[in-house]
């Protein structure tokens, strides 16, 4: 078994704001990928508007959360602190929010100025975070979710060379590598999210969901696929196919090993209530193991014609199946704990135990307006799987869909947000009943 | 005479509601009596809680579940007493 942490240090926890912000601001970008895709209705695999949306949205939603996440999981599950989150967290979060957001639209409309600048903040933004995450992570290094993240932040260093290589190519400044496209969007999926999401899981799923702990060898897989994706990189650097076979073949071992064990693990939940986050969850876990068993049979020669339609549809199903559809159901359950335990603080703080009612974590975002969310996302991550195989008018139509899904998601986590703004208000009240101003 | 042990399962429970439930339970423990709260991750968040209410607790491996937290109020001696027998026993 992986253990839990023996102590979640949330005395070790940043101000609230610092991954707040990013978590509330990111479905808004996600959701101008949206609007992007179904303004520019783009076709073929790399269409101007289509890269652009795609990076709204893994780097306008995925990352800008989790570069929150980090800041905020990684001290509480090992006590380690992020070196200068306080001042540095919202920096990086503001450079790869409006990197994001330059890079997407310069991308899709072509404006090369616009692109240029994105990719210097993007790039100043990125390489602030590496920095502070590899000194982080070094020095948590004896913890699995400290060694995962780790690995994650150095698959970002990767991912962030070769996009910025790609970047330049499409502002014009050196050739452009098209080569390079699927190792740049290999590290980014397997090696920064896939090992990020590992790492946060060992803690998170028996946490919240309230299930047995991971089984000790799931701690190896973040290692296993990132070194996997080096083997099959080197492959394919060097032009040997047997190497990339293997390298390709071990990634798509580990991943889907580890979605097997996070499905095993949520079928043996204590209670089985219903929850939003557990079934988000169970649907980014199954698309994993589809991507990692299509990718075993594509790599064995056996996936057929394949071609470039099959390939978008895997993308689709890594991208927003698995990672968009995981994000969002962990949103809904940090954004709710972390505002309700800001509030906890507070009242206990000023004494105020058992005299000032919070809301829970329920009550601060109910079930059903979440549980309306997620319907959406699976109906627009269904609209954008037939985008990517169809084409034609049903891309802008998964532009919509993408952009109410996103919209949706940052209007309910806005709205838990506003609900405890309103219980701060109640505290604050008390305490000031409790120490009234002199002269009152 | 009532058993002064009340006894209450959190185990099964997601965050937050192990420390809801806890603290509701501690707010109603009648005179002599105490809490035996079952948790599989020890409450640390439980414990600043507690102290700032005016109660006093203490923690021991479980046999059902990881940790068992003992809960009293402050001032009650006989439930002090109660705890003191249970956990020197």
């Amino acid at each position: 078994m992986i253990p839990g942490a023996d102590r979640l240090r949330f005395d070790r926890m940043p101000p609230v704001r610092v991954p707040m912000r990013a978590f509330l601001a990111a479905p808004f970008l996600g959701a101008a990928g949206g609007v992007l895709l179904a303004g520019t209705g783009p076709t073929g695999r790399f269409a101007a508007g289509l890269i652009g949306a795609l990076h709204l949205v893994t780097l306008g939603f995925l990352t800008l959360v989790m570069v929150g996440a980090f800041f905020q999981v990684l001290p509480v599950v090992t006590g380690v602190p992020v070196p200068g989150a306080r001042v540095l967290g919202p920096a990086i979060e503001t450079g790869v929010g409006l990197g994001a957001l330059a890079v997407g639209f310069g991308l899709a409309m072509g404006a090369r100025s616009l692109l240029g600048v994105g990719v210097v903040v993007l790039a100043v933004a990125v390489a602030g975070f590496s920095v502070v995450g590899l000194v982080a992570t070094w020095r948590a290094r004896r913890n699995p979710t400290g060694r995962a993240m780790g690995l994650a932040v150095a698959s970002l260093v990767v991912v962030a060379a070769l996009g910025l290589l790609l970047l330049a190519g499409h502002a014009g400044w050196v050739p452009l590598r098209r080569d390079l496209t699927d190792v740049h969007l290999a590290w980014a999926l397997a090696g920064w999210v896939a090992s990020l999401v590992m790492g946060v899981s060992f803690q998170v799923i028996p946490m919240f969901q309230v299930t047995p702990a991971y089984p000790r060898w799931a701690e190896v897989l973040p290692l296993v696929v990132v070194g996997g994706l080096v083997v099959w990189t080197a492959g394919r650097t060097a032009g040997t196919s047997g190497i990339a076979v293997v390298g390709g073949g071990v990634v798509a071992v580990g991943l889907t090993a580890y979605a097997v064990a996070t499905l095993v693990l949520l079928a043996r939940r204590r209670r089985k209530l219903a929850d939003v986050t557990t079934d988000a969850w169970r649907v980014s876990m199954a698309s994993l193991a589809a991507v990692g068993i299509v990718g075993l049979l594509a790599l064995g020669g056996l996936d057929g014609h394949g071609g470039e339609r099959a390939t978008l549809g895997l993308g689709v199903v890594a991208v927003f199946g698995f990672a968009v559809t995981v994000v969002e159901g962990m949103l809904y359950k940090i954004v709710p704990f972390l505002s309700w335990l800001h509030l906890q603080n507070l009242v206990t703080e000023h004494g105020l135990a058992g005299r000032v009612r919070i809301r829970n974590l329920r009550r601060l975002l109910p079930a059903g307006g979440a549980r309306r969310q997620f319907r959406v996302h699976l109906l627009a991550l269904g609209i954008v799987l037939v985008a990517a195989v169809a084409g034609g008018p049903w891309v802008r139509f998964a532009g919509v869909a993408l952009a109410v899904d996103f919209a949706l998601l940052g209007w309910e986590l806005a709205a838990a947000v506003r609900r405890a703004a309103e219980d701060r208000a109640v505290v604050a009240a008390a305490v000031a009943g409790i120490n009234p101003p002199p002269g009152s | 005479m009532p058993a002064p042990e009340i006894l209450l399962d959190v185990s099964d429970l997601e965050p937050c509601e192990p420390l809801e439930r806890s603290l509701a339970a501690a707010a109603e423990l009648p005179e002599g009596r105490y809490l035996r709260i079952l948790h599989r991750r020890e409450p640390f968040p439980l414990y600043d809680l507690l102290d700032a209410g005016g109660f006093r607790h203490a923690t021991r491996p479980g046999t059902i579940t990881p940790y068992e937290v003992f809960v009293w109020r402050a001032a009650d001696d006989a439930a002090a007493a109660a705890v003191a027998a249970v956990l020197g026993s």
